[in-house]
C-alpha cells in the first residue's frame, strides 16, 4: 500500500521530470522544489504554531501557573488547557504538520533510491513500477527511453557515494557529504526558535538537534548514493528560503548568541 | 536532560534504521554461483564461500594452528562485497570483482587459502561475472569498460562500451566475444584487440547475457522482445515479443528455447522453437521469473521471485517443485555433477542442493 500510494507515484513523477529535462540531478532538485511547494502550507502552519507556543511559554501567565501548580500535575494540565483555549493554540499544531511531512520525505527518499537502481535487483521494482501511460504523454518517458537512467551529474555518479579524488591523497574527499553537514547545520541554526530561558528543555533539545541532525545527514551522505546528498542539499537550501520568505530566519543564531523573545502579553482569543 | 538525550538518541537510531531499511543499499544484488565440480563458489554479500559440492560443507583451512572456514576474504572487510559468479582460472585461482560501494577492486584469489594473487583497482562496483578465454580474463566493469587481463593481472586492453555500468557477462564461441549492455546494445568484439566487429541496437535494456548456439545468439530485452541474432554479422534472424520483460539468459536444448518473464508481480515461462521463435507452450507462474532456467536432458528447472523451484518435463508438464515461502530466488539454478543447486535470498540457507527427482541432498548455512 505504501509502495502503491507513495513510492511508486513519486518515482514516476521523478522519472517524468527526468524525461523532460534529461538530467537526473536536475530532476531531483526540481522534484525537491515541487515537494517543498506542496508541503509549504503545512510548514507555514507548523512555524506559526511553533512561534505561538514559544510566545506562550515566555509569557508571565504561563510561568506563574508552572510555579503555582508545580506539585499538582492534574491541576497544571487543566490550567494549561485553559490557556491553550483562551489563546486559540493547538498544542499539537506544530507536531502534526511535521508528522504529515515525514512520510512524504521518506517516500521521496525511497523513490530516489529506486530510480537510481544501482544493481539489477533494485531495477526490478523500477521497471515493474513505471506507468505505461507515461509514454503517451511523451515518448521520452517510455521504458526504452528511460532505462538506463544517466546517473551522471556534474562530477558525480548519483548512484554511488561521492568522493573527490585529489592526486597524492590516499583517500577521497566527501565534498557533498560535507556540504550536506554544513547546510543542515546552517538551516537548523537559522530556523531555530530562540528560547526565553537557554536552560529550558526546548532550548537544550534545539541545541542537541543542531548538532545531531547535521551529523546524521553527513553520515547518510557519506555512505549512501550521492543522489540523496543532492536531495538533502536542495532541501536544506529551499527550507532556508522558505523560512526567509516567512520572515522566520534568525540570522543572530548563526553569527551570535540567540536572541530571546520578549515575554508577550496575554491575548484573548476573542471569546 | 536525560530524557532529551535518550529521546534524541532513539530518534537518531530510528531514522537511521528507517532510512537504511527503506531503500536497499547501492550494491545489493542476488548471489552468484560457479563450480569446478569439486567446489561451489557462492558470491553472497561479504564473502565468496567455497563449499564442497559433495556434502555442502564449507572447506576449512588451518592458519597458524587455527582452523577457519575457507572463504574470501577470510575476515570480514567492509570494502568487499560479492554478487557476481566467479571465473575459474588455472592453478586453483578464481577471479571476482567487489560490488561494494566503497571498494572497487577485481581480485584474483587462491582457492586453497583465499590469499590474493593480484588485484586491479577499479572505480565502480563490479556486478557482472568475468569470463576466461584461453589465458585472458575479460571483466565487465561498473565504469562501462570491458577490461582484458592476462593471468598475472597485467592489463591487455580496455574498451568503453557503455555510459552505464556493465551488468552482463560476456559470452564466447572461442573466437569472438559477445556482450550486451543496459543501454540497448549488443556488441561483438575481437578478444585479441577489443575492437568492435559489429554492434546492434536492440532498442531496450538488456540484463541477461545471450545464449549462444550454432552461430546464433538468443537474448531478451526489458520490453519483452526475444531475439535470435546471427553471431557472424549481427543480423536479426527473428524477434518475438513475449508478455513481460526478460531478465535472464534463455536456456536451449534440442531446438527449443526456454525463457521466463517478469509480468507485473507474476511471471510466464515459455518454450519456443529456436528456429522460428514460435511459441510451443507457455505456463503461468504466480511469481516473476528473473533468472534463466537450467535445461537438462529430461527436464527444465526454473526459479521464481516467490521462492519456488519448479521442474517441468520438456513438454511443460510439472515434475517436482519446492517452495521457500517468504524468500526470493533470482540466481539461475546451477548443475553441479548430478545435483541442482539453488541460492535463495533471505532464507536460513544460502544454498540448497537437490537430486534430479527433487529430493534435497543438502543445505548450506555458513559457519559462524
Amino acid at each position: 500500500m505504501w509502495d502503491f500510494l507513495i513510492v511508486n507515484p513519486f518515482t514516476n513523477i521523478l522519472l517524468f521530470i527526468y524525461a523532460l529535462v534529461g538530467n537526473f540531478g536536475v530532476s531531483i532538485i526540481l522534484f525537491t522544489i515541487l515537494i517543498r511547494i506542496v508541503t509549504h502550507p503545512l510548514m507555514a502552519k507548523q512555524i506559526k504554531s511553533g512561534a505561538a507556543m514559544q510566545e506562550l511559554m515566555a509569557s508571565e501567565e504561563w510561568k506563574k501557573i508552572q510555579e503555582k501548580y508545580k506539585n499538582d500535575k492534574e491541576k497544571l494540565a487543566q490550567e494549561q488547557m485553559r490557556i491553550y483555549q483562551e489563546r486559540g493554540i493547538n498544542p499539537f499544531g506544530s507536531c502534526l504538520p511535521t508528522l504529515i511531512q515525514f512520510p512524504i520525505l521518506i517516500g521521496f527518499y525511497q523513490s530516489i533510491v529506486r530510480a537510481i537502481s544501482a544493481t539489477p535487483m533494485q531495477m526490478i521494482e523500477l521497471v515493474r513500477g513505471i506507468y505505461p501511460w507515461l509514454e503517451n504523454i511523451t515518448a521520452k518517458a517510455s521504458l526504452s527511453a528511460l532505462i538506463p537512467i544517466n546517473s551522471q551529474f556534474l562530477w558525480m555518479d548519483l548512484g554511488q557515494p561521492e568522493r573527490v579524488i585529489i592526486p597524492g591523497l590516499a583517500f577521497g574527499i566527501p565534498v557533498l557529504a560535507i556540504i550536506v553537514g554544513l547546510t543542515t547545520y546552517i538551516q537548523t541554526k537559522l530556523t531555530m526558535t530562540p528560547s526565553a530561558n537557554p536552560n529550558d528543555q526546548t532550548a537544550i533539545m534545539n541545541q542537541q538537534m543542531s548538532i545531531m541532525m547535521p551529523l546524521m545527514l553527513f553520515y547518510f551522505s557519506l555512505n549512501f548514493a550521492s543522489g540523496l546528498a543532492v536531495y538533502f542539499i536542495a532541501s536544506n537550501i529551499i527550507g532556508i528560503l522558505q523560512y526567509a520568505a516567512l520572515g522566520k530566519v534568525n540570522w543572530s543564531n548563526l553569527f551570535g548568541a540567540p536572541k530571546a523573545p520578549a515575554a508577550a502579553p496575554v491575548k484573548k482569543s476573542g471569546k | 536532560m536525560k530524557f532529551n538525550r535518550m529521546f534524541l538518541f532513539a530518534l537518531f537510531i530510528l531514522l537511521t534504521l528507517a532510512l537504511s531499511a527503506c531503500g536497499a543499499p547501492p550494491a545489493t544484488n542476488w548471489p552468484g554461483l560457479s563450480t569446478d565440480g569439486n567446489l561451489i563458489y557462492l558470491s553472497a554479500n561479504s564473502h565468496v564461500y567455497l563449499v564442497q559440492a559433495q556434502n555442502g560443507t564449507e572447506t576449512t583451512v588451518n592458519l597458524s594452528g587455527k582452523v577457519t572456514p575457507l572463504r574470501f576474504p577470510l575476515e570480514f572487510d567492509g570494502r568487499m562485497s560479492f554478487y557476481a559468479p566467479v571465473a575459474l582460472a588455472p592453478q586453483g585461482v578464481f577471479i571476482v570483482g567487489s560490488a561494494s560501494s566503497t571498494g572497487h577492486a577485481l581480485y584474483a584469489a587462491q582457492a586453497s587459502n583465499a590469499s590474493i594473487v593480484w588485484a586491479f583497482e577499479g572505480t565502480k562496483p563490479w556486478l557482472a561475472g568475468p569470463l576466461l578465454l584461453g589465458e585472458t580474463v575479460f571483466a565487465p566493469a561498473g565504469d562501462g569498460y570491458l577490461y582484458a587481463f592476462d593471468l598475472n593481472g597485467g592489463k591487455r586492453w580496455e574498451k568503453k562500451l557503455s555510459e552505464h555500468a556493465l551488468w552482463t557477462s560476456p559470452v564466447t564461441d572461442g573466437e569472438h566475444l559477445y556482450l550486451a549492455t543496459l543501454d540497448h546494445m549488443l556488441y561483438c568484439l575481437d578478444p585479441q584487440s577489443g575492437d568492435i566487429l559489429w554492434s546492434k541496437d536492440l532498442e531496450n535494456g538488456i540484463i541477461g547475457a545471450p545464449a549462444l548456439s550454432e552461430g546464433v545468439l538468443y537474448l531478451g530485452t526489458l520490453s519483452g522482445n526475444l531475439y535470435a541474432i546471427q553471431a557472424a554479422d549481427g543480423n536479426v534472424k527473428w524477434v518475438k515479443t513475449l508478455e513481460g520483460s526478460i531478465w535472464g539468459t534463455p536456456g536451449l536444448r534440442d531446438e527449443t528455447l526456454y525463457v521466463g518473464t517478469v509480468f507485473g508481480r507474476s511471471g510466464k515461462f515459455y518454450a519456443l522453437e529456436a528456429a522460428t521463435g514460435d511459441v510451443k507452450w507457455f505456463r503461468d507462474e504466480e511469481g516473476s521469473i528473473v533468472a534463466g532456467p537450467l535445461v537438462l536432458d529430461e527436464q527444465v528447472i526454473y526459479v521464481t521471485e516467490m521462492g519456488r523451484v519448479q521442474s517441468l518435463d520438456l513438454n511443460g508438464a510439472p515434475q517436482w517443485q519446492d517452495n521457500f515461502e517468504k524468500n526470493k530466488i533470482y540466481t539461475p539454478p546451477l548443475l553441479v555433477n548430478d545435483m541442482i543447486v539453488v541460492a535463495p535470498m533471505g532464507s536460513q540457507f544460502l544454498m540448497v542442493a537437490y537430486d534430479r527427482n527433487g529430493a534435497k541432498k543438502w543445505t548450506f548455512t555458513p559457519a559462524q
